[in-house]
């Protein structure tokens, strides 16, 4: 049998991941020697996982350097990768918001500018409702730029919101929750169906006995 | 100063065996639609931009490179090859032969972000159209062409999916939901997301019966038997009972021409769904991300040029073709025997009348001029002396028959 690649972000949604996969009898042990490797053959033999940065879990997938992949919905968004999403897979849930100073009223700038890593979502989010903004695109520390006056507000995921607190700024408007995906290449699914098929099937009944706690997008 | 020129991102140039190897898979396909009946033909490279945008459904706006006329027209570079040659068969003149099964080498320009690729703004097509009169056996006969399409390009792990526009039509038409909310719809099934698929339908007020059968349609693929079987207990009315015999049948014929193992079915398969009208299908090859053959029966487009007939066709995406067939090693580019003939100024008449004698033979001959490494004296002892590097080994002949008896020999042999 072929093996089937599987890519995931590292991280936190790596080792969630992992456990899932444990549950339907799919192990990489040597994911947990303290290697700096970067692919882990599994303990059968019959898939190999990949580590790869959290944004680009999608373009591996989408070109088919992986058949399987796990990836926020953040960064699927972001990247507007062509894909199969076949699984809300329930964890690594967050939500995406418009943070700012308190008191900042949106409605009343006239020209908005906002900071974040995501100016695809938050150029596409305020598309929708008609409004122009100024997007600077940032790679860390973002709840800076509203306190140095780089932005008016900022656009970033919002877990606990502590971050924000710390740094005096708190949630304007919320736009929409997020959470892992499980994602298929399109010709994979395809080609390669006998073998992914069950991976997907088994995992699926997983989730959906856990329950999915539903949210809008 | 050394001109350092950059490419706009998202074209290539192509030479060497790369190019070479893609002028033989076109090649291929090319004497393979011929012998199927089609005429090869050809439509501009810019029209005006109105002949797209009136076409609901086709193009994305965005994605067409426009440009201004002079009298302030605006064009667009061809943005996609099936617009044009409709248009092309319904503004021929009457006395022409119908136009009516064709294939067409082209290129196709996109506005794509490109930011790294090297053929998303610009890349080529080959397909195939036919305003034919409907019939299903028109259906499999496209269907045939289209596995042979990638097989005679020496693929064989090939994988054609079939589905059917009608199907989800028909199962659409129990609702009443306006085309915003059908795209939605369509969105979530082309990346199989039933979680948010399902969100959507409750959002809509989707009846349960309706929204249940949607929501099986991202797993309705994979071997036809199974898949048509599974796929009737989601039946509502008799326009979808109709769609699936259809499929059905089309699938009975495939198998018993052997093709079975080809082909599969895909009901989720809603991309472009504005456009196909029937049967609709895609081809993949293994271990490669995307597909590389796209098409389906249209016969609502031909509407927009008050023409009435039916039309089906499909194009190959003869790049990603190409990157699979090097990745794989497919195809092996025929070696000819070449020669370089030597000469110096005292003996070009000979040199050049035998460099012509052995292209006669197809032997590929370039001819040199005197080089220091080339022993001068034999190649000016006699004129039928010849010094000759036949496939890289230099060789001495002092005579012609010599010469062409080896490359009798060696000519065509790889």
């Amino acid at each position: 049998m072929e093996t089937i690649k599987i890519a995931l972000a590292k991280g936190r949604l790596a080792d969630l991941s992992l456990e899932l996969l444990e549950q339907i009898g799919i192990s990489f042990s040597s994911y947990y020697e303290k290697t700096r490797k970067l692919t882990f053959i599994s303990d059968d033999g019959h898939y190999e996982l990949i580590l790869v940065k959290a944004m680009d879990v999608g373009t591996y997938v989408e070109n088919g350097a992986a058949d399987i992949g796990v990836a926020g919905k953040d960064t699927l968004l972001e990247a507007g990768a062509d894909v199969f999403e076949v699984i809300d897979l329930g964890f690594g849930r967050c939500e995406f918001a418009v943070a700012g100073e308190p008191g900042t009223e949106l409605s009343a700038q006239q020209s908005l500018t906002i900071g974040t890593k995501y100016p695809k979502i938050t150029n596409d989010y305020f598309q929708a409702q008609g409004r122009q903004v100024e997007t600077i695109k940032l790679n860390g520390s973002v709840e800076l730029a509203p306190l140095v006056g780089l932005s008016d507000v900022i656009v970033d995921i919002v877990e606990t919101g502590s971050t924000l607190k710390e740094n005096n700024l708190e949630v304007i408007e919320t736009m929409l929750s997020i959470s892992a995906r499980l994602v298929v290449n399109k010709a994979s699914f395809k080609t390669k169906g006998t073998a992914i098929r069950p991976v997907i099937d088994q995992v699926k009944s997983i989730v959906d006995e856990k329950g999915r706690v539903t949210n809008g997008n | 100063m050394a001109l350092n020129q950059p490419l706009p991102q998202g074209v290539t140039d192509l030479y060497a065996q790369d190019y070479e190897l893609k002028q033989t898979l076109i090649d291929r396909l090319k004497q393979l639609y011929h012998v199927y009946g089609c005429q090869p033909i050809q439509t501009p490279t810019f029209e005006y931009y109105d002949l797209f945008k009136n076409i609901p459904g086709t193009m994305d706006d965005n994605q067409m490179i426009k440009l201004i006329d002079r009298d302030g027209k605006v064009l667009v570079l061809r943005p996609d090859a099936t617009v044009p040659i409709a248009r092309m068969a319904s503004q021929a003149t009457s006395d022409a032969p119908l136009l009516n099964k064709m294939y067409y080498v082209t290129n196709i320009f996109r506005m794509e972000s490109g930011e790294s690729d090297r053929t998303s703004r610009s890349f080529s097509q080959v397909g195939v159209e036919w305003f034919d009169d409907g019939r299903e056996l028109n259906d499999l006969d496209m269907v045939v062409l289209a596995i042979k399409s990638l097989k005679h390009t020496g693929l064989n792990a090939i994988q054609l999916e079939l589905g059917q526009a009608r199907f989800f039509r028909a199962l659409m038409s129990e609702t009443d939901l306006d085309a915003e909310a059908e795209a939605q719809i369509q969105a979530k099934l082309e990346a199989k997301n039933e979680y948010e698929l399902s969100d959507l339908l409750d959002e809509l007020n989707v009846s349960q019966t309706v929204k249940q059968a949607l929501l099986q349609l991202p797993q309705l693929f994979g071997k036809p038997g199974e898949v048509l079987k599974q796929a009737t207990t989601l039946v509502l009315n008799s326009e979808m009972t109709k769609a699936l015999d259809h499929l059905t049948r089309l699938v009975e014929r495939l198998d018993e021409l052997g093709y079975a193992e080809d082909v599969s079915i895909d009901l989720g398969l809603v991309n472009h769904l504005n456009y196909y009208t029937g049967v609709m299908f895609q081809g993949y090859i293994e271990g490669y991300g995307k597909p590389v053959i796209q098409g389906g029966r249209y016969d609502q487009l031909m509407t927009y040029f008050n023409l009435r007939t039916s039309a089906i066709g499909f194009g190959v995406y003869v790049d990603d073709l190409l990157r699979i067939v090097k990745q794989q090693q497919a195809v092996s580019l025929p070696k000819p025997t070449q020669a370089v003939v030597m000469t110096n100024d005292d003996t070009i008449k000979t040199a050049m009348k035998l460099a012509q004698q052995l292209r006669e033979y197809n032997v590929v001959t370039t001819l040199a001029s005197d080089q220091d490494s080339i022993n001068q004296a034999e190649l000016v002892i006699n004129v039928v002396n010849q010094m000759m590097v036949i496939n890289g080994q230099q060789e001495t002949y002092h005579q012609l028959d010599d010469v062409f008896e080896k490359v009798g020999l060696t000519n065509g042999n790889d």
